[in-house]
């Protein structure tokens, strides 16, 4: 049997009709060390070609790695897992964008699985306008304001920043910037155009939880 | 020999093993190439479709594809053409209107496409373009994938999950903070206090909204800011405006690039070319005014301006009168953003873009699929239905899952015969059928409204009725949680109620009525009631007892000084529900009785409700009275230690809920009259 020049087409988004080819490495009778080596050759290149196209990190708020107070775990029917993190509620409420009255947050640890420009995107719900943001702050990278939209008493999505990221291990820190502000997901995603408009499924795989 | 297969099994299994575990987007099925992501719901499939010669060109999308049967929906590239096809066993049938393929300038090798999923209406954006559409229900969710079998090959596909689309805003945020608008061009100033003569004597804190959003002309361009997604498609779109002078302000829908979009512009009463309400598609930065109506707004006034377009429909309004309707191909989909072409300026605020549903058939173009005949032969003809036989005909349309509708359509009655308009359709053996007839049927000279349960006909309720025949005129239908209604020419005519009726597609009716013709059907989802909401903080009178009086949730009432009756300070006209909740059930004995309707605390002929409870049952006793007379009672359980009771007048209908289930209905239509 001939194992020269087997080819192998197969097209990925982003990447259209890319054809693999997986070529003899000797002349020699084919034995199970061909196999072997066809069958890790075509893994590695399915896998660089999946690599090619979108990354994508979807965590659950309430699967932080630590958690401070007043940021609080909380129980929902219709929030993604049943539960999600916020700042409850103060009395009275905050009327002013005035400073956080403490520093609550949770803390993620997220495994990215490669080297790229990212879309941050949290599934949130505002209690109203002095209730819709989080201090976010990524790595040792300088912290910023995330939402501040004016959909409120409604689960939906919000885009944040653009961030590169190397592979590894980051953190990521949603914190106490206003009561009121609740988080059910997170997402990263190297796909600019994608946007997400129901709850997603988590990648469990490139999250990291206390042992 | 054997080892050299298993080698090669075992190659197989690792390189199966290997593709399924990295997810690679795309697998391959038969001739279709399958895209990985989810299609599940309300989608769009988007991507490039790259041709040497459009005539040439054979290529397909599929969508909704069932692995287990091979059924799917397609919309095929073939012939210069784009059609949708549904594809199910063996059979596949046209379904849709047919676009023209036209490369998006001449030379070009590429054209962008977008097919858009939902519910029941499938349409295809090609370059910037709806050219097609079509509507059918009866495959959902599925795999989605190309074919490129010729001439063709299809670049950059993704699927994008399409939800609910929302978006609002109060402006309520520090200036220059953080906000879901991007800025397309002219200048954009967050705005924390009003400008205007009484803008000194403001103070933020003691305001409710003192917010708001300031666009400017810039550089020759107009202001434009704009939220949501490129993939939004239907939906209304609303904001209140002030415009600082008569220079055009409005709202942007569909937007692409600071070149390409539609926009509602309204110019002022003394703006040179005189006050009109426009809508205008720009694409490539050309303007062409799509349709337009006169008058214009007068400066430094707030106005609510609304639109909202479906299916290529688009309606506008001016604090809540509707100015505008036209239709446009233009784009299909894109964002929405506010408008200002003023150096001086105006003031966005309370934006709010939401879900919107409505169907408009003008019946100039037969789309195969879209009416479906379930009785005798309905043909177009010159712009209108007509049934092809004296036979009894009906044909349907829409949704199942439409609720809460008005649906109306204009009707020019043959000599005899009966006509109608079908609401609430599920099936052929379960709808609602509101027909008429001046002779020629049964019931001549009568307006019905008839309920088809499981094949069997009920004649809910009837009333004279009198048409002049062969003159135009409209007939209306509402279906409201159960309550039907019909009006003709402007006048009501029946009405009836019935639980449970609450949801289904909309046709028309015809027998022995061959000359009949149908035209300009629309329907629209009659929008929920405003309830009015009261400041949290305020509800607690206590700690603040001078707002008791207007601003808490006691404001409607009068507290009695003698007795217990509790009366609303003003009138309710219309259809108005008293909604309270029983808070513990079985915890004591006692009446409670409601009223509505009263001309005054004296009235003793007004409608009332008495519910009796009994210390340690969870057996509520209702009474349902006009005056003393007894219209309807009943008893119920409550399962839990909370009950939900809505009292509510519907029409001519009173109803009672009891945990959002009818428990009492009365028709107070056919009440005796008083006594004089």
């Amino acid at each position: 049997m001939n194992t020269a020049n087997k080819t192998l087409s197969i097209s990925v988004s982003g990447c259209p009709s890319t054809s693999l080819r997986a070529v003899s490495l000797s002349n020699r009778k084919p034995d199970l060390r061909d196999g072997w080596v066809f069958a890790i050759v075509l893994s590695m290149l399915l896998i660089s070609a999946a690599a090619a196209s979108a990354a994508k990190v979807v965590v659950e708020a309430e699967h932080y790695y630590t958690l401070k107070s007043s940021m609080a775990k909380a129980s929902s029917q219709v929030a993604s897992g049943s539960a999600y993190v916020h700042i409850p509620l103060q009395q009275p409420h905050g009327a002013t964008e005035g400073a956080p009255f403490d520093t609550g947050y949770a803390l993620f640890k997220v495994k990215i699985p490669k080297t790229g420009t990212y879309n941050l995107w949290g599934r949130v719900h505002w209690y109203d306008g002095c209730g819709n943001s989080f201090l976010l702050k990524i790595d040792d990278k300088p912290q910023m304001v995330f939402g501040n939209d004016g959909t409120y008493q409604r689960w939906h999505w919000v885009r944040g920043l653009r961030i590169s990221l190397t592979q590894g291990v980051h953190t990521i820190r949603f914190q106490n910037r206003e009561d009121g502000a609740k988080l059910d997901q997170f997402m990263l995603t190297t796909d600019t155009r994608y946007v997400p408009v129901r709850a997603e499924k988590e990648t469990k795989q490139y999250i990291i939880r206390p042992k | 020999m054997l080892r050299l297969a298993n080698n090669h099994l075992i190659t197989l299994l690792v390189a199966c093993a290997a593709a399924l575990c990295i997810s690679a987007h795309i697998a391959v099925a038969g001739e279709v190439a399958f895209l990985e992501d989810e299609a599940s719901g309300d989608f769009n499939v988007v991507g490039e479709l790259r041709f040497s010669s459009l005539a040439k060109l054979n290529a397909r999308v599929v969508i909704n594809y069932q692995e287990d049967s091979g059924d799917h929906y397609a919309v095929a590239f073939a012939g210069g053409k784009a059609k949708f096809f549904r594809v199910m066993g063996a059979t596949t049938t046209h379904i849709g209107s047919i676009g023209a393929l036209t490369p998006p300038r001449a030379g070009a090798e590429t054209a962008a496409f977008t097919v858009q999923r939902r519910d029941w209406r499938m349409a295809l954006v090609w370059d910037g373009r709806v050219i097609a559409r079509a509507y059918d229900s009866l495959l959902h969710d599925g795999k989605a994938g190309t074919v490129a079998a010729g001439g063709g090959s299809f670049e950059e596909l993704m699927i994008q999950p399409v939800g609910d689309i929302f978006v609002a805003d109060d402006f309520v945020r520090e200036e220059g903070g953080l906000s879901a608008w991007e800025v397309a061009s002219g200048k954009w100033q967050q705005r924390t206090l009003r400008e205007d003569d009484q803008a000194g004597r403001q103070d933020a804190d003691k305001s409710a909204n003192a917010f708001s959003y300031l666009g400017k002309r810039k550089d020759d361009k107009p202001a434009i800011a704009v939220t949501g997604y490129w993939f939004w498609d239907i939906y209304s779109m609303q904001a209140a405006i002030k415009p600082a002078d008569h220079e055009a302000i409005g709202l942007v829908i569909y937007f692409q690039d600071a070149d390409n979009y539609i926009v509602i512009r309204w110019l002022g009463r003394e703006h040179p070319a005189g006050g009109s309400l426009q809508v205008v598609a720009v694409r490539n930065g050309e303007s062409e005014v799509v349709a337009e109506s006169k008058g214009g707004f007068r400066a430094d006034q707030w106005y609510c301006l609304r639109c909202a377009v479906s299916a290529g429909v688009i309606h506008v309004w001016v604090d809540d009168e509707l100015r505008l309707a036209t239709r446009t191909d233009a784009f299909g989909q894109g964002q929405v953003g506010l408008y200002c072409e003023s150096n001086k300026g105006a003031f966005f605020d309370d934006v709010v873009c939401g879900p919107w549903e409505l169907f408009a058939e003008n019946f100039t173009e037969e789309v195969p699929g879209k009416w479906q005949t379930l009785e005798g032969g309905w043909q177009h003809t010159n712009g209108s239905l007509r049934p092809t036989s004296n036979t009894p005909a009906l044909v349907v349309t829409g949704r199942r899952a439409w609720e809460h509708y008005e649906y109306s359509i204009t009707i020019q009655p043959a000599e005899s015969g009966g006509c109608g308009l079908v609401v609430g359709y599920q099936d052929s053996n379960n709808y609602c059928l509101l027909r008429w007839a001046q002779k020629g049927t049964p019931y001549a000279g009568k307006a019905q409204v008839v309920r088809v349960r499981e094949g069997e006909e009920k004649v809910l309720a009837e009333a004279p009725v009198s048409i002049p025949a062969k003159s135009w005129y409209r007939a209306e239908a509402r279906l409201t949680d159960g309550l039907i209604a019909l009006a003709v020419a402007g006048r009501p005519q029946v009405e009836a109620f019935s639980p449970g009726l609450t949801a289904g597609a909309v046709g028309v009716f015809a027998t022995a009525a061959a000359g009949t013709q149908f035209d300009n059907a629309l329907l629209q989802i009659i929008p929920p009631k405003q309830t009015s909401r009261i400041t949290q903080e305020f509800a607690d009178v206590s700690k603040h007892p001078e707002m008791a009086e207007w601003a808490s949730t006691q404001a409607p009432w009068v507290k009695p000084d003698v007795g217990s009756t509790w009366w609303t300070k003003g009138d309710y006209f219309g259809e108005h529900a008293l909604v309270f909740t029983i808070p513990n059930v079985g915890a004591k004995s006692g009446n409670i009785k409601l009223l509505v309707g009263a001309s005054d605390p004296g009235d003793k002929d007004a409608c009332n409700l008495v519910v009796a409870l009994t210390s340690g049952s969870k057996e509520i006793a209702l009474a349902l009275r006009a005056g003393d007379q007894l219209l309807a009672e009943a008893k119920a359980q409550v399962e839990g230690p909370k009950a939900k009771l809505s009292f509510e007048r519907r029409g001519h209908w009173l109803v009672v809920l009891l945990n959002d289930d009818c428990v009492l209905q009365a028709n107070m239509a056919s009440l005796p009259k008083p006594v004089e």
